[in-house]
């Protein structure tokens, strides 16, 4: 857990600052060599791209288990599947998951399954950074993929909801800036509060118990409070603080807060998704989407299970089966799958191999060199398996799968060229994912296979 | 959305009627072509204002509300006096005469000198990080003595609270942060804090602070220092070289000619880093393995030779820190005089290059003048600027308000920081936030109460400081720190349960509201501006409590007032 592969870290640094020297001594000539790349490949664009209009990103973090999830290994004995030796069949022939995922089982022709993802970073930081911006620590901290689309799908784009772009229920991420080099603008807006209460007190926007008058007095209040307002007039110094002010009351006093209250949905679907806190997170990221915010990310930690695994395992898995297996048939039912990618996954996996000696008496540590995603919707294709790891899940045999490769198909389903560039605050010129695998890491290319 | 209506109705009104000057048709670049033109440039005069006389009637919302024309706004001049004393810009220091003599050249208008209410707030924001309480604040108003500026700068400089705001600022430049991607650990990154707040703390003369930090050896957990060769991303000479021009030199490495970045990173190959038995401990020290005769080319062209004996750094911060030097004092003193006074000489602050000339070069050349003949002493430079009458300027501007800012001619307003913001509502409030730092394990927790101007680690961050533009330390780059204000921040001061618990439940606040009437209002005011409300403010306040149902109470109308101080941009702004 607390190890850093330390040797390898630092080659992988040195050779990254020298490719960025490089790229800094050609200068202009690599951009205008990427562009033109990038011109050629536009003829070569994968059938989905631009299906996509949203993204639900599962964030399951702390590193959930591939094995007791999505690549179950029942013939690797005890040692690597303790209680959970019995992976059971899916709707589609031939894919066989975790026994706690029944419900996800009955729709596996809606998702494909990426088994063959791999960076070998077995820190948390480093590893949440990696796989959310497909990029290893450098010369720049990038923007993940949420800031990204915020920027190429947000107010930037044309966005004009007053929700903001780029939700995350309900705390940022912590481990690192979302939003990279890109800023304070392209952070997500962090909903606070609790959703598993009803109603869900979204910080700033839902306040129990003001009603809608004392709101209009307050404002009175607050516009009257204005002597400095006054003195400060003429010189536009606060002009945009009363424009910003202007929008929050619009949220405030519109009725956009009512996306984030479950008791709007019938019981059945309650009854569907669960109603837990990551259940009704799963139902308002829908009707997020229904809105028409492009990213939602829900911040579900607790997987970093170094002790009591399967007790975890056995706790935490059904009800986010039950969830996730709501949201995508929910989606799908509502004719919104095809335009929403649900993406699910934590920041590595864990050993396969179970730790039984004290102090972690069944207990699976971190594991960088094989995990698994589950990808649904959005336009990529669902009932397919991509990748393979051999008979322990340790190592990936077939198609790796790197997190560029991963967040370069998302950002195509979504119409972002992958090709794109962002400018970095000392002004160099950057892909948004890179165009040769990341130093350490093995690149299968884009997930042409479900695209 | 009201509030915008009025700003504009009257600032439209005034435009009008020629009450503010009114930019005369060239643009500024012109003005500085063509200084002949500068007559045409000069701001009409602004209306006489009189600062003992009683706070003037308000353009208050009902009556513009009800629709009073542009005409009636324009008559009801904006009340000024809590903001002013309307006394006129008189040089008390070398820094005024320079920086008027430049406003002259350019014909704008200083402001007029800020009110003594607004001079002791702002103060205590700039140097401190906090606002001072309702006491403080009755206390400095009721003074009576002349020299109570200056008593006041002497004494919040001498308190730690300054060594601790700037152990903030120079650990955004500095990058102190535990995790990803500076991953400096948590028990470095404190080590690091304390070293850097001792040295403020002690006022010890920048050259050596700096000639420390450059000459370093120890372990990153107990010699603070050295953390200044682990905070970056990829430990190598570049990035070092790379990190002492942003942090000392006020520059970006990569705007450097290649040879200069060369000949730089050259003085630092010969650092080296190893690990011990201590989990994340690490060894920074001068590699014996590459002793050798040194001769490198430092950035001002002059050749270095050494014996093998000799480290190559000692030889570089020798030049660095040198007397004289127009790398060293001129951005420290470009960044005192933007942390002080919130408006930089040379802008972006670390970006100084050629091409990128500053507002007043004359006043740059100054300042690092004055800091080197004074020991290098940090809080005699701090002092200096905080005495000057350019920075006790109302900020209220009397020519163009863009110009005004750029060339010192006004107190630039500004938002807090969002770890003053989130210190100064707990401490109003008396309330408190959770700090903790729960990756690397193990994890850090801070006492309840520590504020976030403290915090020695920047990795710690709260969803209230994301939101308001806390830098994340990733680059060392000012333009990290975002202050600009957004929807977002304001539904959370408006709406969110975080500020109403602290609003409602603060036990200072309760108090407040127990007050009764008559003095609610008056401790409300002084409390969240330092100040006492006009007889307008008071006035208002007792009419928008008749828009109450009888069965509301006193209470609520209490509870909302101090919400609406709260979310004014009086209180929200440094001014």
């Amino acid at each position: 857990m607390k190890k850093i592969k330390k040797g390898a870290g630092i080659s992988r640094r040195g050779f990254l600052s020298g490719v960025s020297k490089a790229c800094v001594a050609a200068g202009l000539g690599v951009y205008a060599l990427e562009r033109s790349a990038a011109a050629a490949e536009k003829a070569a664009r994968p059938k989905s791209f631009g299906k996509a209009k949203a993204v639900i990103q599962l964030w399951i973090w702390g590193g959930p288990c591939q094995i007791d999830t999505f690549d179950p290994k029942p013939g690797a004995g005890y040692d690597y599947c303790g209680p959970l030796a019995n992976p059971i069949p899916t709707n589609v022939d031939g894919i066989m998951i975790g026994q706690l995922l029944p419900n996800l089982a009955k729709c596996a022709d809606k998702y494909s399954l990426l088994r063959s993802l791999s960076h070998g970073q077995g820190a948390h930081e480093t590893a949440a950074y990696l796989t959310q911006t497909g990029r290893m620590p450098g010369r720049y901290v990038f923007p993940c993929a949420g800031a990204v689309v915020s920027k190429f799908k947000g107010y930037d784009s044309g966005y004009s909801k007053m929700i903001p772009p780029y939700i995350v229920m309900t705390t940022p991420q912590g481990r690192f800036s979302e939003s990279g080099f890109l800023g304070n603008k392209y952070k997500p807006f962090a909903t606070g509060g609790d959703p598993g209460r009803v109603p869900f007190e979204v910080e700033g926007i839902v306040a129990r118990g003001i009603s809608r008058k004392r709101q209009e007095i307050r404002r009175d209040i607050l516009a009257s409070t204005n002597t400095f307002n006054l003195a400060m007039a003429s010189s536009g110094y606060l002009k945009k603080s009363d424009e910003a002010v202007e929008q929050a009351y619009n949220l405030v006093l519109g009725d956009a807060g009512q996306v984030f209250d479950v008791s709007k949905e019938p019981d059945s679907i309650r009854q569907e998704y669960g109603r837990d806190r990551f259940a009704n997170s799963c139902l308002i990221a829908r009707r997020l989407v229904e809105y028409g915010v492009p990213y939602i990310t829900i911040n579900y930690g607790g997987w970093d299970t170094h002790k009591g695994h399967f007790e975890a395992m056995n706790r935490m898995l059904p009800p986010t089966d039950k969830a996730v297996a709501a949201l995508i048939n929910d989606l799908d039912r509502r004719g919104l799958l095809d335009s929403t990618i649900v993406w699910m996954t934590g920041e590595f996996g864990r050993t396969p191999k179970i730790d039984w000696a004290p102090p972690y008496c069944g207990g699976r540590g971190h594991w960088g060199e094989a995990f698994s995603q589950l990808i649904a919707g959005g336009g990529f294709k669902g009932g397919v398996v991509v990748g393979k790891t051999d008979e322990r899940g340790e190592r990936v045999v077939e198609r790796p799968i790197s997190p560029g490769d991963v967040i370069g198909s998302i950002y195509s389903n979504l119409g972002i060229d992958p090709d794109a560039t962002l400018t970095t605050p000392q002004a160099d010129i950057v892909r948004i994912v890179p165009d040769k695998p990341e130093e350490g890491i093995v690149s299968g290319g884009l997930l042409t296979e479900i695209m | 959305m009201r509030i915008v209506r009025i700003a504009a109705v009257l600032s439209c009104a005034c435009l009008a009627c020629g009450l503010v000057g009114a930019p005369s048709g060239v643009s500024v670049k012109e003005a500085v072509k063509q200084p002949a033109a500068k007559a045409d440039l000069k701001p009409e005069k602004k209306p006489q204002k009189d600062g003992g006389d009683l706070p003037k009637k308000n353009a208050g919302v009902e009556k513009t509300g009800k629709g009073a024309s542009a005409k009636e706004a324009c008559k009801t001049a904006p009340d000024v006096s809590p903001y002013e004393s309307g006394a006129e810009f008189v040089a008390v220091n070398k820094i005024d005469e320079i920086v008027a003599r430049n406003l002259k050249l350019r014909g704008l208008k200083p402001a007029g000198l800020s009110s003594d209410a607004v001079f002791l707030r702002r103060a205590y924001i700039d140097v401190l990080g906090t606002i001072p309480d309702e006491k403080s604040a009755r206390k400095f108003i009721a003074d009576a003595s002349k020299d109570k500026r200056k008593r006041l700068v002497k004494s919040l400089l001498s308190s730690e609270g300054y060594a601790v705001r700037m152990a903030q600022r120079f650990g955004d430049v500095f990058r102190i942060k535990a995790e990803f991607p500076i991953n400096l650990w948590p028990n470095a990154a404190q080590a690091y804090t304390r070293f850097v707040f001792d040295s403020l703390n002690g006022d010890m003369p920048y050259d050596v602070m700096v000639r420390r930090i450059l000459t370093s050896e120890g372990s990153n957990f107990r010699v603070g220092e050295v953390n200044f060769f682990r905070a970056m991303q990829s430990k190598n000479a570049a990035s070092i070289a790379s990190n002492i021009a942003l942090s000392f030199m006020g520059m970006r490495f990569e705007k450097m000619p290649e040879s200069m970045r060369v000949n730089m990173a050259a003085f630092f190959e010969r650092v080296a880093y190893k690990s011990t038995k201590e989990w994340k401990e690490e060894i920074v020290f001068y590699d014996p393995t590459k002793r050798a005769p040194f001769s490198g080319t430092l950035p001002d062209g002059t050749a270095v030779r050494l014996s093998s004996s000799e480290d190559p750094r000692a030889a570089f911060a020798d030049w660095l820190t040198k007397k004289g030097n127009p790398y060293f004092s001129r951005a420290v003193a470009n960044r005192m005089w933007y942390w002080i006074f919130g408006q930089p000489i040379v802008s972006p602050v670390d970006d100084m290059f050629a091409e990128n000339p500053p507002a007043n070069r004359e006043l740059l050349d100054h300042l690092a003048g004055y800091l080197e003949s004074n020991g290098f002493s940090l809080k005699k430079l701090a002092a200096y600027i905080l005495n000057s009458r350019t920075y006790q300027q109302s900020p209220i501007p009397r020519c163009d308000s863009g110009d005004a800012r750029k060339y010192f001619a006004v107190y630039p307003v500004r938002r807090m920081d969002a770890e003053v913001l989130i210190d100064v509502i707990c401490k109003l409030t008396g309330s408190a936030e959770i700090y903790e730092s729960t990756t690397p394990e193990p994890y850090t927790k801070f006492p309840a109460g520590e504020s976030a101007v403290a915090m020695p680690d920047g990795s710690v961050t709260t969803s209230f400081l994301e939101l308001f533009g806390k830098p994340s330390r990733d680059t060392g780059l000012d333009s990290e720190r975002v202050n600009a204000p957004s929807a977002s921040q304001k539904l959370h001061m408006i709406n969110s349960w975080h500020i109403r618990v602290k609003l409602e439940s603060g036990e200072p606040m309760r108090a407040l509201y127990a007050r009764g009437k008559h003095k609610f209002l008056e401790g409300a005011y002084l409390a969240f501006y330092s100040r006492y409300p006009t007889e307008a403010e008071k006035k208002n306040f007792n009419n928008m409590r008749l828009k109450r149902s009888q069965k509301e109470k006193y209470y609520i109308h209490y509870l909302d007032t101090a919400w609406a101080l709260l979310n004014s941009e009086e209180f929200i702004n440094n001014h």
